[in-house]
């Protein structure tokens, strides 16, 4: 995908994928009996497993990298080393994006109880009618974002995070079950 | 150096210059002759359904009161009188004589009941009459205190005692647990003859209205059967405390519970101790009116100790409330057995205030932000239900929208998408391709535990539902009947979860905007209508740019733009021709 998309956020079709993976790998992405043609269906399982870890988006029919997507390809394609000082750039965008939310800036002020539930849907850069694999993704992005902030800062704004993340999570439990 | 300890030597001075500062009025008074009535009854064990006490008040020929009496059916003997009522100052003087070890009683010091006699009244006596003897006890004119001449320890019968009290033709009520005829029998007439003038409780009608206010004797006349009689009546009639009518919405009581440790000063003070685990708790009640006027002594938090009142502040003595119009509908008490830890005690002599401390001071400040918060929960109730009446046009106007939107939203629909619905709640995300060209293949949705919420769909409408906050109830939970309240920081167009699987929109009406609108023009205005319209633009875009999204691949700005232009044009040019009446007539409907 990374190679489809040249290394930016630009949607992919996914008959696009099937092929590409196909050329690249015959061996594994053929159709039983028939060599000569690709299988779609092995591509279609771990590209929603990647959906629902924030790796890629999905609409209509099409596949993009996310930022983080464009991140972890990288690493692969690359090698790329993962520097356990400096959060990536995708993390600092991340956390400046937290940082400038409503959720953070009540939840600092000690009015947790005035967080809605649209400040929680802010807070994770999705809205009410974001389908259920990208909400799903942009959750698991911000908690590996507050992993990092943690891990790399160790800082008073990290634990603030990780109060206020943790905090969300519980008041908007069902919110979330509801998509799992 | 070692003294030879000799006994305090305190002159009787010191009772006036204690006495002074009790500034008794007769409703203060009498509450406190109420609760020795009561001591008295609580140490012999006597259940609450039978603690009978009668208050009689006689008045003069000028309707002025020439004498107030306290009537218990416990009486003391002689031991009694020297052993606790004569001791002032004994913090054990209630509970002499109990026969139990741990009998809680309501008085405290001692003091309370006998400076009324002895500051408030010309003379006084207690008469009191027990095992076929009677005792009398009282102040002279002089406020000395001691027997009366040939009324120590008088045998007598119980007739001729009651009758020489003046006590022989009240009908006895019923409750008393014991006959005149029983050796168990006894009484106690307090009585104060000339009462001093006090404002307020100078007439006997006044005195039982602020008798039954108080709030060292609301909760007794509540609990026990408390009567009242007049000059020569012989019939007491039960005193019944108030009745209340919460207001509506607030018909439960709030019950807080006390946190086991509060800060105050940056100190955390403990709530709780080795004799007291439980920090207690906070009860808030309402009032359908507001307490004022006659009702004022009622907007009070009563503070309870380990049994009764120790303390009672009016809501505005705790200091500056918000919502202060809101808290003048709030009563109640507050319950918290160690106020009285003697290690720290907060009680006073007069039970009025607590002592000034760490504890009580946090306990003060905790128990007034609930009041705030209280208060705020009324105000935010009274706003809503003020909306309510706002609104009153704007279902009208919404059902007229919402049927020109479905209008619309038809005809719109199978010309520019070629007669597709909506986009899905989760727009890209069916995966079932029901919304495609047929051209692709679909990418999920084939397996039901799989990616994309399976192939199951629930009904929905066709084009979405908009509906008025403040004003329609929430349709997915047909139990509320309580109109769905936005928040005024939500969206002006509002959805949650579970309204994006019911096709439902809601304009939230408590956006500063929309509230300045009603404020300023009404719900009736023009101005008003073309808010609600402009909403509704809103919505048919918001549906239009995720059909649009469910169409494209690799949206871009410049198609939002196009497709924004070309709705809207759409919208403008049908509303000019359907709605000109409803956006710009001063009066419709």
């Amino acid at each position: 995908m990374y190679e489809l998309c040249k290394g930016h956020q630009k949607p992919v079709l996914y008959e696009d994928i099937v092929v590409a993976a196909f050329k690249r790998y015959p061996e594994e992405f053929q159709l039983r009996g028939y060599p000569e043609y690709p299988d779609s269906s092995d591509i279609h399982k771990p590209l929603y497993q990647m959906k629902r870890k924030g790796l890629v988006r999905s609409a209509n029919k099409a596949f993009e990298l996310t930022p983080r997507g464009l991140e972890v390809a990288r690493q692969v394609c690359f090698s790329e080393s993962v520097n356990k000082e400096r959060l990536t750039k995708v993390e600092e965008a991340e956390k400046n994006r937290i940082l400038a939310s409503a959720a953070y800036r009540l939840f600092k002020e000690g009015r947790q109880n005035s967080i809605l539930d649209t400040d929680f849907f802010e807070y994770l850069g999705v809205t009410v009618r974001t389908g259920k694999g990208d909400f799903l993704g942009r959750l698991n992005n911000v908690e590996c974002a507050i992993e990092a902030f943690v891990d790399k800062q160790r800082d008073a704004d990290s634990a603030d995070l990780q109060e206020l993340h943790k905090f969300l999570l519980d008041k908007f439990k069902t919110e979330i079950e509801e998509r799992q | 150096m070692a003294i030879k300890v000799q006994e305090f030597v305190i002159d009787e001075a010191v009772l006036d210059l204690i006495g002074n500062e009790f500034k008794f009025d007769h409703a203060k008074g009498l509450a406190e002759w109420i609760k020795n009535s009561c001591d008295a009854y609580l140490r012999e064990a006597i259940p609450d359904d039978n603690q009978v006490i009668i208050i009689r008040l006689n008045e003069d020929s000028r309707e002025q009161l020439s004498r107030i009496e306290c009537i218990d059916f416990v009486g003391m003997d002689k031991k009694q009188i020297d052993e606790a009522f004569k001791r002032f100052f004994d913090p054990m003087a209630a509970k002499k004589g109990a026969k139990g070890d741990k009998v809680k009683t309501l008085g405290g010091h001692g003091n309370g009941g006998k400076f009324y006699m002895r500051q408030m009244f010309k003379t006084s006596q207690a008469i009191t009459y027990r095992n076929g003897k009677l005792n009398i006890f009282g102040f002279n004119l002089k406020r000395q205190y001691g027997f009366e001449e040939g009324y120590e320890d008088q045998i007598m019968s119980v007739n001729d005692a009651m009758a020489m009290v003046g006590i022989s033709d009240i009908t006895l009520p019923t409750e008393i647990g014991t006959s005149k005829e029983s050796k168990d029998f006894g009484f106690t007439v307090v009585r104060g003859d000339h009462p001093a003038k006090a404002r307020g409780t100078a007439g006997r009608d006044k005195l039982v209205e602020k008798l039954i206010y108080h709030p060292q004797a609301r909760r007794l006349i509540e609990r026990k059967p408390i009567f009242i009689v007049f000059n020569k009546e012989t019939m007491p009639a039960r005193l019944t405390p108030p009745k209340i009518i919460p207001k509506e919405g607030f018909e439960e009581s709030l019950i807080i519970q006390i946190p086991e440790v509060l800060e105050y000063d940056n100190k955390a003070v403990d709530f709780t101790g080795a004799n007291y685990d439980w920090p207690g708790r906070l009860v808030l009640r309402t009032s359908a009116d507001p307490l004022r006027g006659n009702l004022e002594m009622l907007n009070t938090i009563d503070f309870i100790g380990e049994v009764g009142v120790i303390a009672s502040y009016r809501l505005f003595e705790l200091g500056a409330i918000r919502y202060s119009a809101q808290s003048e509908f709030i009563y109640g008490e507050c319950e918290c057995p160690i106020l009285e830890d003697p290690e720290n005690d907060c009680v006073r002599n007069d039970r009025q205030k607590l002592i000034e401390n760490d504890r009580s001071l946090a306990l003060l400040a905790w128990v007034k932000n609930r009041i705030e918060e209280y208060s705020e929960k009324i105000e935010l109730k009274v706003a809503q239900e003020r909306k309510r009446q706002d609104l009153r046009n704007t279902s009208v106007f919404n059902e007229l929208l919402n049927r020109w939107k479905n209008r619309f939203m038809t005809q719109v629909w199978a010309e520019v998408f070629m007669g597709k619905g909506p986009a899905g709640s989760d727009g890209s995300e069916t995966g079932t391709g029901s919304q495609g060209d047929g051209k692709r293949p679909h990418t999920g949705g084939t397996d039901k535990s799989g990616q994309e919420g399976g192939t199951e769909k629930k009904r929905k409408p066709r084009f979405p539902i908009v509906l008025i906050s403040g004003i329609d109830p929430d349709p997915t939970n047909p139990l509320l009947t309580e109109p769905l309240h936005c928040d005024p920081r939500h969206p002006a167009i509002y959805r949650r979860t579970k309204d994006v699987e019911a096709g439902i929109y809601w304009i939230n009406t408590s956006r500063p905007l929309a509230e300045r609108i009603i404020k300023a023009y009404s719900s009736d205005s023009p101005r008003w209508r073309e808010y609600l319209f402009q909403r509704y633009v809103d919505i048919i875009l918001k549906e239009a740019i995720y059909q649009l999204g469910e169409e494209k691949t690799g949206l871009r700005p410049e198609d939002v733009d196009a497709k924004i232009d070309e709705i809207t044009t759409r919208i403008h040019d049908q509303a000019a021709k359907d709605l000109d009446a409803f956006l710009f007539e001063e009066r419709f409907g």
